[in-house]
Parts: structure tokens; C-alpha cells; sequence
């Protein structure tokens, strides 16, 4: 019975990626299917037409040892050029080899002019040969590419510091270098009508959820769009919530936390041209965990986390409880301080909310300005804006020097989240804050964080509630939410994420 | 219905359970319980939670009774087809206008709290109208939402019920508690009629049970939500007849605000608390209000058979005379009895209803399995 059951599952999964491949053809739609002919320079004239006899198509003919005609094609600047003379055309022209096919590493044969398309547009130089209508197809792909850096936005003190590039094979064999799982599967699609963007899917067969992961990849495979520049397209476009703010996919720079999440029983997702690769499903606690936490003994990557969790709500609430203390209640904040603040805000014409929406849209035109700003000037001009002006804003009556601050504490909180556009979120709903704080006073806070509460119980990730392990309550994620237990305590895997092999390490070997 | 998700676990139900029944009622408990039973007061929270205590153990028996099945389903079961479709209609809408009146006057008595101590300038409109479209956001999502959002504010509901008696022991003088003696026990009974107000909400379980999620402990929900919500009230009691004594309990309209006010701690980092513990509070009354406000909602949903969009709707529709309701007592007297109509009012869906549908049913299942065993016998 269970013979036939596996027998019927591969079957199955056979069928499926077989439709899965169909489906990277299919958007090839606009160039007609038609078979290659006998005749190369038919063929040439075929493709030429189908590619608008673009300009940087190279064409270069020659004979092989046998006397027949044959011809390469390529874009230029795409390809490696010296595999195709090495490797391909003196190859074929030494009249001492035995061969009849290129030496290249990775090659293929069609006769679909589709196919042949397809492969001279993502850096294939094809080999066609008069008398047969089937084409090589070489991968020689080989244009300049940035190599491995370190990540820009998830810098960390102790940890690998090789980040993703732009080069959708290199980000995977980063992945692979590290885990080197026979079950690490990577499925491999084409998005984008016009863009023909590879995008893989990896994920570990025996961890990752199999309904899940289906999920995923029919998500992906209905994508129907013509352009996909970034993998900011492809997470826009399958999140659970698309008028949510909050971020459902996590994006990285880093290998080395796809690994750690797809070690998870979490999906992993690259997409070609982006360093930015996509880890689905994302739960609250993308806001303040970092790979770093692993590295570093558990004390302090416990209390880092703390401090993290600290920052973020500072980013979120300190100014709207600022404006809520001093407009509403002032009478919880301790007597001195009270006078001190009243004594700084007395030249100060406006309400406090007014003063706190002014300092918080200065501090984050400087910083979208600060971005932008060619590298050597740029901290010049931090420096100008943050302290030049909030200081002189301060000597003519502007806002109180308290405000100042809270501004820049606000800040810099919102920036010890070590993910960046999980940041943004935060970022943003400060504002509404400050509105209902300035109506309300506290009471108008505790209305929207409970609405925001609210939104946050009722977001879902590819299934796994978004505020798991909270709630629904999952104690064996708890020991890895705020505090980070240590290695020997983390024996199992969080079962939020429906994994299949719980058992992370047996403990019977790692005893002290 | 059957083809509901369930999937609310054990813990969500306690906190539901909690926070349900911790709402408005807590700020005033101080004082209904001392009024007749002087410096006894305390024993009021224990008896009144022992009403409680049947009517949940008959609520729990028939949660288990009939797994998956709201109180909207099962109520014409327990009678009978026929009867029982008949019978159910002003049963269900007993509870369905319970359930207004107490979300109606928990808001009221909210927004008075809030109008009179901490935001005088705001007008009792602006309070009530952001609290209802607080609830109205929480009745556009299902019901495993309610939960979630239950589960994450029982910190802020437990904390600063737990923490507030035990900070303001510190300026507790402890022989207001005495003498341990009970003058009359029909004094008892009638403040433990009284008190058992406060514990009003746990009869939402009637409808909340149905979602659970198979092999969810019912019981052991029922009795841990309970016996926190009876332990806090007892500590509240203590608290306040402790620091204030009986009789200036009752010359106080919220003793238990008045509890915060007396454990101001200079050298803190907050000088006055009364501010923060009413923004936190928030939170529990919106759960108060918002159970109760979605379990009304949810089960007219499910009497008409409609699906998500009639229930945000409906929702939208009934704030309407729910916002009318809840400024009708022109002033804080007024909205005290009020209070006390609702509660004598209430004794019905809550005691009367989940005790007599247990009783039926479980005699149902006595005759059921005695003409089994004879059926059994005669072959």
C-alpha cells in the first residue's frame, strides 16, 4: 500500500513540475513556435526576424571540419566570449578532434525556435550546423557582475560577511556552500512577460510544510505580470494582505539567515538581478531578530533583543507620548521635570503636536535627503541638518530643546531594527500616532495600538498567523521570541511553522 | 454551525473568559459589595463568583454536550425539533438584547470614567464613538481574531488588576477588615445578588464554546478564568476596604480609581498613575465591549444562515441605536440604576437560561440512555 502511494506522490510531483515548466514556455507567447529548418541561414533569417534584426545580435559563421556551413549566435556583451572561440568554434574547426558537438560545460539541443529565443536572450550562444534542424544550445553566459560583497542594509559585528549580488546563481550557490542538504530542493520559474526573470524557489524537502510550499509556487506561477526589476515586485504581489502595512515576507541581504530559515521549514525565495532574496512566511518577530542573536553567547543576544524590542517601540510611541504628557496629563510627569519642559516650551508658539509633526518631518526629510546624497558630503550635511538646524531651531523659539530630543532618540531607535523595511512600517504609523495622541491624549494611543493590534491578529502569512508564537500561544517558539535560549535548550524546532522533522539535535550527545 | 473553523485553544478561552468578564464592573465592586455587608464586603466576590461558578459548570455541560454548536443551534436541540424552534426564538433574542444593553452601558459607564477624570475637556460623544469604531473594526474579522486579540491583551488586563491592590497595601490599614462577623445572611445573599453584576460576560462561553477546538479543555477554562477573575476581584475588595474602610467606600462613586490615585510613588519615573492605569484599561473594557458586541453580532450571523459581509453590515448598522442607547441615562445617577435594572434583567440569560437548558438536557440524556438500555435488553 505504501508502494503505491510513494509511486502515486512521485507521479504526482512529476506531473507538477511538469506543469510548472509549461508554464515558463507558455510566456514566451508573443514569438510564434515554429521548427527549426535544415538550413542555417533560414534559421538565421528566422531568428533575426524574430528578434527585430537587433543590432548587439552577433552572428558569426564559419565551417566545421566536416565542410559544413555553421553559424553562432549571440548578444553581444551577454556572452563569454572566450569560451565560444576557445571552446566552441576552434574546437569545432580542429580537424583533429573526434567530436562533432561543442566542448562546453552545459549545453542542450532543440529545435524549437522558442526555445532557441529564449536561450539567446538570457546570454545562450547557439550553435547551429547546415543539415540539421536542431540547434546547441550553450550556456556561456558571462557578463560582468558585481561580485560578493558585504551586505549594505544587515551589517553585523560577529557573522559571515557575504551578502547575495545580482547573479541569480551565485546567490544559490551561496545558499548551497552552506547547506549542504540532499533535500534542499530549488525550483526554478520564469515571471515576467517581458522581463523573463529567473526566479528560484528553495526549500527543504522533509521540513518545509508540503501545502505550504505549494502555496508558494502556484502564488508565484499565477503571477501574471510583464516586469519583475526586484523581488520587491514578487513579495507585493503574493503577500497574504496587500493593504497592509506591515511587511507579510521577509526580505535579506544575507545567506546565512536563508539558510537559518529554511532550516526553519521556512521558503526561500531569489530572484534574478536583485541581491534582495525573499523568506516566506514572516512572522512578528522579523521586527528584532538578527542571525547575530546565534552567534553571540544567549546573554546578550537576549538582552540585544530587548534593547531592540525597546527601540522599536521608542520609534513607534516616544513622540506621541511626549505630545500626550504635555498636552493631556501633565501632571505624571515628575514636578521638576514639568517645570524644566514648561520653561523650554514657553517661547515656543505652537501646540506640542504641531512642534512634534514639524521635528519629526525635518528628521526624515534629512534622512531621505542623506540617502541620496553623493557619498563624501553626506555626513557633512547630517551633521548641518541634525545639529546646525535643530539647534538653531531651539535659540530662536522654534520647538523646546525636549523635543529635540525625543526626535533624535526616535530616530535612532527606529534604526536599531535589523530589518530595514520592517523599520519603514513603524516609521510610518508614528504619524497616525501623533494625531490621536494629539486628541486623545493617552487614551487616543491605547485606541490605535489596539487597532493595530487588531490588524496584527488578523494578518496571515502563507497560514501561519502573523503575531505566532504569542498568539496562538506556542510555547516551544516562545524560548526563541524575546529571549534567545541557549543551542542545548533550542533542541527542537519551532512547530509554528508545521515542520515534519522536529528534533534539531539529539540531546543524548550534547551533554556537558 | 458545524462548518465553522475551530480552532480557538484552551488558553484563548480562559482569556476570553477573563477579560470578558473584567470590564467596567471592577471600578465600582469596592463599593456594591461594602454597601450592605460592611467590612465583609470581601465575601460578597467569593459567593457571587460561586453563582457564577453553576451557571458556568451547566455552560461548560453543554459546550461538551454539543461540540461545534453555538447556543443559536443547540438551544432548539435541547427542546425538542419542534418546540425547541419555537421556544428558541425569544431565548436567542433575550440574549442577543442582553448583550446590547451590557456593551451599551459598559461603554456608557467607560466614557464617564474617562469624561470626568482624565479628559474633562472632551466631550462623552468623542469617547463612545472611537470606542465604537474600535469595536465595529474588531467585528469585521472572524472569530479566531476575537481570540488572538484576547490572548494578546490579558497581560494588560491581569497586570494592573493584580498590580494596583497589592501596590496601594502599602497604605492599607488592616483593622477596617474587622471583625470577622456576619450580621444577617439574607444580607449576604442579596450582596452576593448584587455583586454577581460584575461577573456577567461569562455566558458569552455559550457562544465562544462553539469554536474551540477538538480536545479544548472546557472545563478547566471555565474554572481557571473564573477563579482569576474572583481572585482579582477579591484582592480589589481587600484593597479598597483595607485603605478607605466601609463607609468612605461608599461615599466614593469609583473606589477603585480612587485606590490608584492614593499609591502615587515620588521618585518614580511617573508621578500620578491614575492616567496610565486608565489607558491601559482600555483594553479591557474594549474586550468587555467588543465579546460581547461580536458574540450579538456573530449570532444573529448565524440565525440568519448570512456570511462575512452581513455580519460587518449588521455590525455597522445596530452602533447605531447601540451609540443612542448608551447616552439615554442623562447623568451618572441615572446610568447607577440603570445598572441595577439591567442586572436584576440579567439574572434570566444568565443563571436562569444556562441552568434550565443543562437541567433538560441532561435529563434528555438520561431518558435517551435508559430507552437504549432497553432497547439493548430486548434483544
Amino acid at each position: 500500500m505504501s508502494q503505491f502511494w510513494k509511486a502515486w506522490q512521485k507521479r504526482k510531483d512529476t506531473l507538477q513540475e511538469k506543469g510548472l515548466k509549461d508554464h515558463a514556455n507558455k510566456s514566451m507567447e508573443s514569438v510564434s513556435d515554429l521548427r527549426l529548418t535544415t538550413s542555417v541561414d533560414e534559421n538565421i533569417s528566422l531568428i533575426e526576424y524574430q528578434l527585430g534584426k537587433s543590432d548587439d545580435l552577433v552572428v558569426r559563421r564559419f565551417q566545421v571540419k566536416s565542410g559544413k556551413d555553421a553559424a553562432i549566435i549571440f548578444l553581444d556583451g551577454m556572452v563569454d566570449r572566450n569560451i565560444i572561440s576557445d571552446f566552441i568554434i576552434r574546437h569545432m574547426t580542429n580537424p583533429n578532434s573526434t567530436y562533432d558537438d561543442p566542448a562546453t560545460n552545459e549545453m542542450d539541443s532543440t529545435d524549437g525556435l522558442r526555445q532557441v529565443i529564449r536561450n539567446i536572450l538570457s546570454g545562450s550562444a547557439v550553435l547551429m550546423i547546415q543539415g540539421s534542424s536542431n540547434a546547441f544550445l550553450n550556456n556561456t553566459r558571462g557578463w560582468d557582475r558585481r561580485s560578493v560583497e558585504e551586505p549594505q542594509t544587515e551589517s553585523v559585528v560577529r557573522g559571515p560577511r557575504d551578502g547575495f549580488c545580482e547573479t541569480l546563481c551565485v546567490n544559490s550557490a551561496l545558499i548551497r556552500f552552506r547547506l549542504k542538504d540532499p533535500n534542499l530542493r530549488v525550483r526554478h520559474m520564469v515571471v515576467g512577460q517581458r522581463t523573463q526573470t529567473d526566479i528560484y524557489v528553495m526549500y527543504i524537502e522533509g521540513l518545509a510544510h508540503p501545502p505550504m510550499v505549494q502555496e508558494i509556487l502556484s502564488r508565484i506561477e499565477r503571477l501574471n505580470m510583464d516586469s519583475v526589476l526586484e523581488s520587491g515586485y514578487i513579495e507585493q504581489m503574493i503577500q497574504d494582505r496587500r493593504w497592509s502595512p506591515f511587511p507579510q515576507i521577509q526580505n535579506t541581504e544575507r545567506p546565512d539567515k536563508v539558510v537559518a530559515n529554511l532550516l526553519e521549514g521556512k521558503v526561500g525565495i531569489l530572484v534574478d538581478g536583485t541581491p534582495f532574496g525573499l523568506i516566506a512566511p514572516a512572522v512578528i518577530s522579523q521586527f528584532y531578530q538578527s542571525p547575530e542573536d546565534y552567534y553571540e553567547r544567549f546573554y546578550i543576544a537576549t538582552l540585544i533583543r530587548f534593547i531592540r524590542v525597546i527601540s522599536i517601540s521608542i520609534a513607534l510611541l516616544l513622540p506621541s507620548l511626549y505630545i500626550a504628557f504635555s498636552a493631556f496629563h501633565p501632571e505624571m510627569i515628575p514636578s521638576r521635570l514639568v517645570i524644566a519642559m514648561a520653561a523650554g516650551r514657553s517661547t515656543v508658539p505652537f501646540p506640542s503636536l504641531i512642534e512634534a509633526l514639524f521635528m519629526e518631518l525635518a528628521i526624515e526629510i534629512l534622512r531621505e535627503a542623506s540617502v541620496r546624497l553623493p557619498g563624501p558630503i553626506g555626513p557633512t550635511i547630517g551633521i548641518v541638518g541634525a545639529l546646525v538646524v535643530g539647534e538653531a531651531a531651539v535659540s530662536a523659539g522654534l520647538v523646546s530643546p525636549v523635543m529635540v530630543i525625543i526626535v533624535a532618540v526616535t530616530t535612532i531607535g527606529s534604526f536599531a531594527s535589523p530589518s530595514y523595511s520592517a523599520a519603514i512600517a513603524i516609521r510610518m504609523l508614528r504619524f497616525p500616532v501623533m494625531l490621536l495622541a494629539g486628541m486623545f491624549g493617552l487614551y487616543g494611543i491605547m485606541l490605535f495600538l489596539i487597532v493595530i493590534l487588531i490588524h496584527l491578529s488578523s494578518l496571515k502569512s502563507f497560514g501561519v498567523p502573523y503575531m505566532t508564537p504569542l498568539s496562538p500561544l506556542n510555547l516551544s517558539g516562545m524560548k526563541d521570541l524575546f529571549i534567545r535560549a541557549p543551542h542545548h535548550l533550542l533542541n527542537k524546532r519551532p512547530t509554528m511553522f508545521h515542520v515534519q522533522d522536529k528534533i534539531r539535535m539529539r540531546e543524548e550527545e550534547n551533554k556537558e | 454551525m458545524e462548518n465553522q473553523q475551530r480552532n480557538i485553544s484552551t488558553w484563548q478561552l480562559t482569556s476570553i473568559l477573563i477579560s470578558t468578564m473584567i470590564g467596567v464592573g471592577i471600578l465600582t465592586i469596592p463599593r456594591t459589595s461594602t454597601t450592605d455587608i460592611h467590612q465583609m464586603g470581601w465575601l460578597g466576590t467569593i459567593t457571587g463568583g460561586m453563582i457564577a461558578a453553576i451557571a458556568i459548570a451547566s455552560i461548560v455541560y453543554l459546550g461538551k454536550q454539543f461540540p461545534g454548536t453555538t447556543y443559536v443551534d443547540y438551544i432548539p436541540k435541547v427542546f425538542g425539533h419542534r418546540v425547541g424552534t419555537v421556544l428558541s426564538y425569544p431565548i436567542i433574542l433575550l440574549f442577543i438584547f442582553f448583550q446590547f444593553i451590557n456593551a451599551g452601558m459598559a461603554a456608557r459607564g467607560f466614557g464617564e470614567v474617562v469624561v470626568t477624570s482624565v479628559l474633562q475637556d472632551t466631550p462623552l460623544e468623542a469617547i463612545l464613538i472611537t470606542l465604537f469604531i474600535m469595536v465595529l473594526f474588531l467585528c469585521c474579522h472572524e472569530v479566531e481574531v476575537v481570540a488572538r486579540v484576547n490572548e494578546l491583551l490579558i497581560p494588560f488586563i491581569l497586570v494592573p488588576v493584580f498590580l494596583i491592590p497589592l501596590a496601594s497595601f502599602m497604605n492599607a490599614d488592616w483593622y477596617n477588615l474587622l471583625p470577622f462577623h456576619i450580621d444577617s445572611w439574607k444580607e449576604v445573599g442579596k450582596t452576593s445578588l448584587h455583586t454577581f453584576s460584575v461577573f456577567t460576560g461569562y455566558e458569552l462561553l455559550m457562544f465562544y464554546f462553539a469554536f474551540a477546538m477538538p480536545g479544548a479543555k472546557l472545563g478547566i477554562a471555565g474554572g481557571t478564568g473564573l477563579g482569576y477573575t474572583i481572585a482579582a476581584y477579591f484582592l480589589t475588595v481587600v484593597a479598597g476596604i483595607s485603605v478607605f474602610g466601609h463607609e468612605e467606600l461608599q461615599r466614593l462613586i469609583w473606589p477603585t480609581l480612587e485606590l490608584v490615585k492614593t499609591t502615587q510613588q515620588s521618585g518614580w519615573f511617573l508621578e500620578r498613575l491614575e492616567s496610565a492605569f486608565l489607558a491601559i484599561w482600555v483594553a479591557s473594557v474594549f474586550t468587555t465591549i467588543g465579546n460581547m458586541y461580536y458574540a450579538m453580532i456573530f449570532s444573529l450571523r448565524l440565525w440568519f444562515r448570512q456570511g462575512i459581509r452581513f455580519q460587518r453590515i449588521s455590525a455597522l448598522v445596530i452602533t447605531v441605536p447601540l451609540y443612542y442607547f448608551a447616552l439615554m441615562p442623562q447623568n451618572i445617577v441615572e446610568l447607577f440604576s440603570y445598572t441595577k435594572k439591567m442586572t436584576k434583567f440579567g439574572y434570566f440569560p444568565t443563571i436562569v437560561i444556562p441552568i434550565l437548558l443543562a437541567l433538560i438536557q441532561w435529563i434528555r440524556v438520561k431518558l435517551g440512555s435508559r430507552r437504549e438500555n432497553s432497547k439493548k435488553g430486548g434483544t
